[in-house]
């Protein structure tokens, strides 16, 4: 079941507190080509909103950001194929997996539903 | 009024488009405490016959270099600047454009830089080159900042006794504020203490030397590299001698991970030691830590090479308080003067040339080292070195003798006073170097001079020359027409209105550069002594005193190259004030979220955090919520007045109150100054930090990218805190002086961009009291003529009587026809004017900053608003034409995305 927040981001859960991280579509297409993608060490801890990866793209620069936890697996994928944020933001270019500080962190966002109501 | 072109008749007309009765309606925002009733208590404007008479005069209290023996270095090089050189570069499509960020009219300027960044990396021996940074000594100083960056840990930065003092001091006052430590590495002799660096060492960590170094030996960089790969360290090398790169084998081959220094010795005049191009190279892999712009090659729509600035994703425009540097403004001018040099001469040119120099130096070392009593300290010399005399007071002799006296050693390394620093370049005659020998001979008083018969060639032999750099020279006359034909390329104030919002580009005087040139102050070497540059001098001394009464601030620093340059040295004043009362839990810069990005980012650079506040309907700060941020963490309020909306700051006395209550100062960022020259002072209204561009307000030209100068004034209290050295004058006498101990040291070499303070000068006495209280003046008039013929055609982001500029939004426009600010800027290429600027600021969403400046016809204004009215029109009838806008220039729309998907950083 995936969460989203208004800042753009989804979240998946894993299982067992863990949490799959992506921008969305609607986020991947506003910054168009993504040219680098600034990964998180594994292990960093991270406040809650805190931003977990840095993206930029040709003219622009913007932070996903996560709920409280700890980055456990980044996808290396996006080293060098940045990419794939845009050609498949909701997928193959996820992010980063986190595990949550407070299972219940998720509660609090929103639906894909009420997140694309967000958007006009 | 001398660059002032509305008259009376305009005026009136103006107005009354405008919709008030008088001009002093425009500045009914302004608190009425403020305005000056007086005006400015400053002396009237001379005419040009006049200027170029008082320039003449004080210039025959300057001794320039040129028609003596001269063997001056330290870091300052005396070489030939070809007069085909100075011509092309000179041109006012390089002098008189700004930043390339419209690369369809600025290909020329592009490609200048391009050719720079390939040149410096033949040169250095890494991969890639920014486009220059402010000078040697601050180049070198971010170079320590890029290191720490990409190792990451807790590093310590090893920096040699034997990189140029100046240097080290600008290392220490940029690594301060971020807490990093600076660890000095003594020398044996004339060379870093190898054994001891070694012993030192930690890993990870940051070592800077210097190649060749202060006292001219060339460094055994091989040796330096392993000591720093065996603990895992990042050796940057710099270099003040750029010339001897030509011929010494390179850094980047024998190890280092960065180089960086100064570039003057291609192409730039000493013109008293500033402004000079300084250059940064490294690894592609750390090309994301880089600071300052970095061109690239790529394509256009139609598949035409070309260049665009690129990874600007880095930059503090886009970052803000993440940039890695506050850079912005750097020295392209300068960088485009060593780019000619170097496209003229080539690689084989600068190695003969540095291969001459060296000769001429090892000819002079043994002659002179057979004279009893002298003897050469420096091992390993290139084209410079360190002489002891048989007894004190040689350095004053070689003055008496009629040379230029020579470097004074005895301030910075002790363990060589009275010893003299020697250099030797092509302009080194064989009569220099008898005069030389014979002062020898008469100060020992014994022993027979040495002659050197014949023209130098023997290289020392420690000097193995490299393989001659890849860069192919060209005869003058191929110089000059490639640099016409990128002359053609690319659009500048001297072709058409240039609104561009927050960069004031008013007119640039062409009598400022006959002065400029003239050898009385082009030839100063910043070394001389005081004496013998009093013209220069003077010149600083009045332009802090005329910079004093415009501002209302009790003193200045003019030192600062460039606004960003300016806002660090203020925030590092405010940090040591509030380090000296104990205050250290003052750590918050707060800052409008209109701000310039070089605001945030100067603040990380001071090693603070950055509070934002947004901005009221009324489109000025919102008080209240800047209520709620004040506190006793509150180090610095940063505000640009009138804001980068171009709306005066209504509420400004109460807000210099809060600050002040809070404990806090309030600075002034005054890239919108010239819309308040005359009217009001920033200091009258509260601001205890001033800035000035003296690139924007006070006519120097852009460049294409620098060089400008960002003076900063400071209330009495903050005096104490100034950069050094600082302009004194008792009596009829100017001089220097540094020993203020709570000075923030340092921002860089020199006293400053000595070329722009000189031109900003003659900019105020032309203008005088009455044209300097016009031109905030007629700058407001003509912006509110603007906006009130086009406020009905285009959305107006803020619908009040503005200053010297204002923001239109094109999002309604962009909803309605899927026309973009960017599309109009680039269709506006096609209507011979350049672009006002986009997307910034931040707040205002598809933003257009128009800024017309006081020195435009309305005749031009009008011819604005009729392009800008011919677009509004398309829009309706013929959107499609926007897609590929521009259709008259040399490049169409590039490809910025494939800039930086498929980097090309130099020619291949």
């Amino acid at each position: 079941m995936r969460k989203f927040a208004k800042t753009h981001e989804w979240y998946e859960e894993l299982g067992g507190g863990k949490i799959k991280i992506g921008i969305s579509k609607h986020a991947a297409h506003e910054l168009s080509d993504v040219v680098f993608v600034e990964l998180p060490d594994v292990g960093k801890k991270l406040a809650d909103k805190q931003s977990v990866c840095v993206l930029e793209s040709v003219k622009a620069v913007a932070d996903a950001y996560s709920p409280a936890g700890t980055v456990v697996e980044v996808n290396a994928k996006l080293k060098d194929q940045a990419p794939l944020i845009n050609q498949d933001p909701e997928g193959a270019g996820w992010i980063a997996i986190v595990q949550l500080d407070d299972p219940k962190a998720l509660e609090g966002y929103l639906t894909e539903e009420q997140y694309l109501a967000t958007l006009h | 009024m001398a660059y002032i072109p509305i008259t009376p008749d305009d005026e009136k007309e103006m107005l009354k488009v405008i919709g008030v009765q008088k001009l002093d309606d425009l500045f009914a925002d302004v608190p009425p405490s403020q305005i000056l009733k007086k005006g400015l208590d400053l002396p009237h404007g001379m005419t040009e016959p006049e200027l170029k008479r008082f320039f003449a005069m004080i210039g025959k209290n300057n001794q320039p270099v040129s028609d003596r023996p001269c063997f001056l270095g330290a870091g300052v090089y005396y070489h030939e600047v070809p007069a085909a050189v100075k011509a092309v570069v000179t041109r006012p499509e390089f002098l008189t454009s700004y930043t390339p960020y419209q690369p369809e009219i600025a290909q020329g300027t592009l490609q200048a830089l391009f050719d720079f960044q390939t040149y410096m990396t033949h040169l250095t021996g890494l991969e890639v080159s920014n486009s220059s940074l402010y000078d040697g000594a601050s180049a070198v100083a971010e170079a320590a900042l890029l290191g720490l960056r990409v190792k990451k840990a807790e590093s310590f930065v090893y920096v040699s006794r034997g990189v140029h003092p100046e240097y080290r001091q600008t290392i220490q006052t940029y690594l301060n504020p971020q807490g990093h430590k600076v660890r000095e590495v003594g020398l044996s002799g004339t060379e870093t203490d190898l054994e001891a660096l070694k012993a030192d060492l930690w890993p990870n960590s940051v070592v800077i030397v210097q190649y060749p170094n202060f006292l001219g030996t060339i460094e055994d960089l091989s040796a330096l590299s392993r000591i720093c790969k065996e603990k895992n360290a990042f050796l940057v090398v710099a270099v003040a001698e750029a010339m001897d790169l030509a011929l010494l084998p390179s850094p980047g081959s024998l190890g280092a991970d960065c180089c960086a220094g100064s570039a003057q010795s291609f192409g730039n005049i000493l013109s008293y030691g500033g402004p000079h191009a300084g250059f940064l190279t490294a690894r592609f892999e750390d090309i994301r830590q880089m600071p300052g712009r970095i061109v690239g090659e790529t394509v256009d729509r139609n598949g035409k090479p070309s260049c665009v600035l690129t990874f600007q994703a880095r930059e503090q425009h886009i970052r803000r308080e993440r940039a890695a540097s506050n850079v912005c403004t750097t020295q392209s001018l300068m960088a485009n003067f060593a780019s000619a040099w170097l496209y003229f001469k080539g690689g084989r040119g600068a190695q003969e040339v540095a291969s001459y120099g060296v000769a001429a130096a090892h000819a002079l070392a043994t002659e002179v080292g057979k004279i009893p009593g002298f003897k050469v300290e420096t091992v390993r010399y290139a084209n410079e070195f360190v002489l002891r005399p048989p007894s004190s007071g040689f350095a004053s002799f070689l003055a008496e003798w009629g040379l230029v006296a020579p470097y004074d050693l005895s301030v910075d390394h002790p363990e060589y006073k009275d010893c003299v620093l020697v250099a030797c370049t092509e302009l080194t005659s064989l009569e220099d170097l008898e005069a030389f020998l014979s002062a020898c001979e008469e100060f020992s008083s014994k022993g027979h001079v040495g002659k050197v018969h014949q023209k130098p060639s023997a290289l020392p032999p420690w000097v193995k020359a490299r393989p001659v750099p890849a860069i192919e020279s060209h005869p003058e006359v191929d110089l000059v027409r490639y640099y016409t034909e990128l002359a053609r390329k690319n659009f500048c104030i001297d072709n058409g209105f240039y609104p561009l919002g927050s960069c004031t580009m008013k007119y640039n005087p062409k009598v400022h550069e006959e002065i400029a040139f003239a050898p009385a102050w082009a030839d100063l070497h910043p070394s001389q002594r005081e004496d013998e540059v009093q013209g220069a001098l003077q010149v600083m001394y009045e332009l802090e005193r005329w910079l004093h009464e415009v501002t209302g601030c009790h003193v200045l620093t003019l030192q600062p190259a460039a606004g960003a340059h300016g806002e660090l040295a203020a925030l590092l004043m405010a940090k040591r004030y509030f380090a000296d009362r104990g205050e250290h839990q003052r750590v918050n810069v707060i800052v409008p979220d209109s701000a310039h990005g070089t605001n945030p980012a100067s603040a990380t650079m001071a090693g603070w955090k950055t509070v934002s506040i947004p901005t009221d309907a009324r489109g000025n700060m919102d008080v209240e919520a800047l209520k709620g941020k004040l506190g006793k963490d509150t180090a610095v309020l940063m505000l640009t007045n009138p804001s980068t909306l171009g709306l005066f700051e209504e509420r400004i006395l109460e807000v210099a109150k809060l600050v002040h209550e809070a404990g806090g100062l309030l600075y002034y960022d005054g890239a919108n100054m010239n819309a308040i020259v005359g009217i009001c002072r920033p200091a009258d209204m509260g601001f205890d930090l001033v800035h000035l561009n003296l690139h924007k307000t006070f006519s120097t030209p852009h460049g294409g990218g620098g060089p400008g100068a960002g003076p900063v004034g400071c209330t009495k209290a903050l005096e104490p805190y100034l950069p050094e050295p600082r302009v004194f004058k008792e009596g009829n006498r100017y001089f220097l002086k540094s020993g203020s101990p709570s000075s923030i040291g340092r921002m860089k070499g020199n006293v400053g961009n000595f070329g722009v303070l000189l031109r900003a000068l003659a900019y105020c006495k032309r203008n005088g009291k009455e044209g300097l209280e016009r031109v905030g003046r007629v700058a407001t008039l003509n912006a509110n003529y603007l906006l009130a013929r086009l406020k009905n055609h285009y959305p107006v982001a803020f619908d009040r009587i503005c200053k010297h500029e204002f923001v239109l939004t094109a999002e309604p426009l962009k909803k309605k026809y899927g026309i973009s600010a960017l599309d109009i800027a680039k269709r506006l290429i096609d209507f011979n004017v350049h672009p006002p600027t986009i997307y910034f600021p931040l707040v205002v969403p598809e933003s257009m900053m128009v800024e017309p400046t006081e020195t435009e016809t309305k005749a031009t204004l009008d011819s604005f608003v009729d392009s800008m009215l011919k677009i509004r029109t398309e829009m309706e009838v013929n959107p499609a034409v926007f897609k590929n806008a521009p259709y008259t220039t040399p490049v169409s729309r590039l490809d910025e995305v494939k800039a930086v998907k498929e980097p090309k950083l130099v020619k291949k």
